[in-house]
Parts: C-alpha cells; structure tokens; sequence
C-alpha cells in the first residue's frame, strides 16, 4: 500500500535476565492502522517506549521515514511527528482542558521567550487560529463545553478523551496508541473508531495496542501477535484472529501468564 | 504607629513575594527544593556591593550586572548539578542534599572574599518620602516598585503566554511534557535564569536599605519556602500572597509585641496552615485519582 513510514529491526530489550523484546522486526505503512495483540507481558508497551524514545534498546534500530531514530529523546522523536497516547491517562491537571490542547500544537514560537515578549502579534494570531483548531478536536471527542474546567476535575474516561484530542491536535504523523478504548463509554469507542479510520485516510500511521477483539477486526488493516517479546504472528486481522494459538493466547488473558 | 508597622509589613511582603515567586517557579516546575537559592540571595547583593563599593562603578550598572550573573550562576547550579542528576534519575532527596552543600559552599566562599561583618552598599542617611504619614526611605520606595512591575509581570506571563503555558505543563506532568515535543531541559533552564535573576533583585534592593552580610538568605529561603506552602504548592501567585501575609503579620507582631517573635510568626503561621489547609490559599484539593499517581 503506502510507503513503511515505521520499522524496528531485530529490536532488542531485556530487564534483568527478562528478554521484554526479543529481536522484533517490524514495518508499518503510512495510511494503514496496525493492532499490535498478545497477552500481557508480550512486550508491546515496552515497545512503544522503544519507538518514542523512553528507553533505549539494548540492540536494533528503529526508522522512521528511513532515518534512525533509536537513542533520540522523546521530546526529539515528538517532533519528528511520533505521538504517544499512555495506557494510564496523563493530563496536565491544572491547566484547563482547552489549555491541554494549546499545550500540544507543534512549531510554538512561543517558546522562545524573546518572541513570546516581542512578536506577540503573529504569536497571538496563531494562537486564535489554534484555539478554533483545539475546540473542533474537543467537539470531536464530545468535551467542546468543557473546554474552560481545569482538566484535573475531569472523569477517567473524559480525561481519555481529552489525551486522545491532544494527541490528535498534535498533528503528530505515527501515532502510537496504548489501549485507547479501555475505559471509554461504548458510544464513544465508535465514535473514536471513525476517527482513528479517518487518521490513516489522511496518510497517518496509526499502531495500537489492543485486547478487545471486535475494536481490532473492526479497525485494524494488519495485526502482529506478539508473544514473549517475539512476533508469533502476522497478517489480516480475521486471518491471525482465527489462529487457534492467538485464540488459546486471548481466552487466556486473565491470568495464565501471571 | 501601627500605620507605619502596617507599612512596614508591606514592603516586607514586597521583597518576600519576590523571593517567593523566584522560588516557586523554581520548585513548582523543577520539584527540587532549591536551598542554593538562599546563597543565591546572598551572592547577589555581594555581587552589587562589589562593583558599586569596591569598584565604584555606577548603581545602576552595578545592579544590572549583580542581576544577571545571577541569572547565569541559577543556570550553572541547573546545567552542572541538578541536570546531571535528573539525568540519572537520582531523587529528590539527593538534589536537596547537594543543594544544601552548595549553600554552605557558597556562603562560605563569600565570607572568605568579603568577611562576616555586615557591609553597607550605600552609606550615609537616605532620603525619605512621606505620604499620608508613612516613612518610606528610597530603596524601600523601589522595593515597592519593583514589586509592584515584577510580580504582577511574572504572574500574568505565566498564564497567558504560550511559554507560560509550557512551564505550567513540565509542572504539572513532566514526562507527559517531554512526549509532547517540550525540550524539559531547556525548560528547567531558564526558569533558573528568571527565577535567580529575581531573587538578587529583592537582595540587592534589601541591601541597599540595611547591607548585606553572608547570612542573610537562609532566613529569606526559608520565608519564602512557607510563604509558598501558606499561598499553595504548585501556583504562582500562591505564594505571592503568602508573602504579603507573613510581611503584615511580622509587621503587627513587631507593634504587639517585639520584633524577636517575627520569626516565630512566620512558622507559627506554617504550623497553622499545615495542620488545617496544607494545600494553602491558592492550591487545589486533588482528585483522589491523582493523588495515587
């Protein structure tokens, strides 16, 4: 389909003597949205630390875009375009929701506080034009009328949504999420499946992990069962799905492993 | 009398608040309690002493020069301490114990230079403004006056702009920050570089009132670390009304009583506070949730 806008080669990390990763290679393409599955402990967050930075690999590389990326911070690899949503739902607390947003559009130039003081004009003129930008995401997400409450005093599962419409105004181009429906009201986990199919229409990458079968043959375009830090699968969701090992693996979740 | 106290007890609140604010900005968005900041206090006013006294240069050149290599030494105490220490994922505890020694380093390096007595910056009798019969002498008036541009200026930059924003986020959720494309060091940086530069503002403006001696910032340090706990962890303009509590309070106490119990006032204050508001005036309650992070 696209081109590989994403590729871990012979990914290695282990913790102690627990090999996390165990040599993954990976490859994900611009537009397509991949489902990373498996049972707890198989080293997909792990993964998502490697990609974004948080932890270097013991061996390997990760692409983006053809260019190493392994040994960058996350700050760095944010803004080549790699955005992350957490499994647990991280919020700045006490800046309002709508702040949270503002917080998260590239290219500030209000960072650089000489420009903050002096070039306010063209700096507030942006700001107007990411205010109108972050109120659509929130609309999107249902959370346009809480725009002013500081995100702190927010539920769990508005807290989600708020990260998720963060990371959506981020404008981030691989986008890496960690169970995004786990605690969201059924009716919204539609609506967030039609967003995440119109991210990979505009070109994004989108890889998430995911234990709830349905959101994965109902989303994904491809899927890679992981199991022990290695790829014991990959293909078509009803394909890999269908594999009697992945099915023995999912009805197992609840404790098998621990 | 009890007017000229009150007044007292303002200008007081002035210089506290602008510690306070110095100190927040530092603590709230670094989490390091900067004890150092205490001799940055010091080596401030000493720095102004040095080349307005010693070297006889014009004050206003003195203090602009005092002003910014304290900014730059706030940046170095970052960059060759608590940067490398954040970088291996040292705790805070250990950050706290560095700073502490670098107190006494400090302190004690000015002692050596410049001795223990109390140095004078600007001798002789200072002239005096009277308004509705309060006594205020000129470094007092600036006192005031810098206050009064700086704090409202730091408060107001920090909520409506876009780099205020970001030092508010790498406050609330550092990691979340740094995700996000915010380069956390450079963050950190300069909120050292305003946070110092402020405080040796108020320490040169208090010396040039009543001379420096090497110390002189623990006391202030620690004024501002309860006004910041009395105003509310995590807020800016917390502790600038802390400060002014504690300055009117100290004031009252010194009319009611004697100005030995000043010091008790402050921690009888954060005594207080501790037991039946320890989030402070400002601060929020938290969610249950948050609180288990």
């Amino acid at each position: 389909m696209g081109e590989v806008a994403l590729e871990c080669r012979g990914l290695r990390k282990s913790f102690g003597g627990v090999h996390a990763v165990d040599g993954l290679d990976l490859s994900f393409e611009s537009g397509t949205v991949t489902a990373l599955v498996g049972p707890n402990g198989a080293g997909k967050t792990t993964l998502f630390h490697l990609i974004c930075g948080a932890l270097r690999c013991d061996n390997g590389d990760v692409l983006y875009r053809g260019r190493r990326i392994n040994g960058l911070p996350p700050w760095a690899t944010a803004r080549l375009g790699i955005g992350r949503l957490f499994q647990d739902v991280r919020v700045f607390g006490s800046l309002t929701v709508l702040e949270n947003l503002l917080v998260g559009f590239p290219d500030q130039e209000g960072e650089a506080p000489l420009v903050a003081l002096l070039g306010r004009g063209r700096v507030s003129r942006r700001e107007a034009d990411h205010k109108v930008k972050a109120l659509q995401w929130l609309g999107l997400v249902g959370l346009a009328d809480r725009s002013s409450a500081l995100a702190g005093s927010l539920s769990f599962g508005q807290q989600k949504l708020l990260a998720i419409a963060r990371l959506l105004a981020g404008g981030a181009d691989v986008l890496l999420l960690d169970e995004p429906t786990a605690g969201v009201h059924p009716t919204l986990v539609d609506r967030l499946l039609t967003v995440i199919r119109r991210l990979a229409g505009e070109g994004r990458t989108v890889i998430l992990i995911e234990h709830n079968t349905s959101v994965v043959l109902g989303v994904a375009d491809w899927v890679y069962f992981l199991d022990e830090g290695q790829v014991a699968s990959f293909g078509l969701p009803a394909e890999v799905l269908a594999d009697p090992s992945v099915r023995a693996a999912f009805a197992g979740l609840g404790g098998r492993r621990q | 009398m009890l007017i000229q106290l009150l007044a007292n007890g303002l200008v007081n609140g002035c210089l506290y608040a602008l510690v306070a604010i110095g100190f927040a900005l530092i603590y709230n968005t670094t989490k390091i309690f900067h004890v150092a900041h205490g001799a940055i206090y010091t080596v401030g006013a000493y720095i102004c002493y040095f080349f307005m006294v010693e070297k006889g240069w014009p004050l206003a050149v003195a203090v602009g020069i005092a002003v910014g290599c304290s900014g730059l030494l706030g940046a170095l105490v970052e960059a060759w301490i608590y940067a490398p220490l954040a970088r291996r994922g040292a705790p805070l505890l250990v950050s706290l114990l560095s700073s502490l020694g670098l107190y006494v380093a400090l302190v004690n390096v000015i002692a050596m230079f410049f001795g223990n007595q109390t140095r004078v910056l600007w001798p002789g009798v200072q002239r005096t403004y009277s308004i509705v019969g309060v006594t205020l002498t000129r470094p007092q008036f600036w006192q005031v006056a810098a206050a009064a541009i700086i704090v409202p200026g730091l408060v107001l930059f920090l909520k409506f702009t876009n780099w205020g924003r970001i030092i508010r986020a790498v406050r609330d959720n550092p990691t979340l920050a740094m995700v996000m494309g915010i380069n956390q060091e450079s963050v950190r940086l300069w909120v050292f570089v305003v946070g110092s530069a402020v405080t040796a503002l108020a320490s040169i403006l208090v010396a040039l009132d009543v001379g420096v001696d090497p110390n002189v910032g623990m006391p202030m340090l620690l004024t501002a670390a309860v006004a910041l706990i009395v105003g509310g962890v995590g807020t800016f303009e917390g502790p600038v009304v802390g400060g002014f509590i504690l300055g009117v309070l100290q004031g009252l106490v010194v009319w009611e009583i004697s100005a030995r119990w000043m010091d008790a006032v402050t921690f009888g204050v954060l005594i207080v506070f501790l037991l039946f508001r320890p989030w402070g005036l400002a601060g929020r309650r938290r969610r249950i949730e948050e609180t288990l992070e």
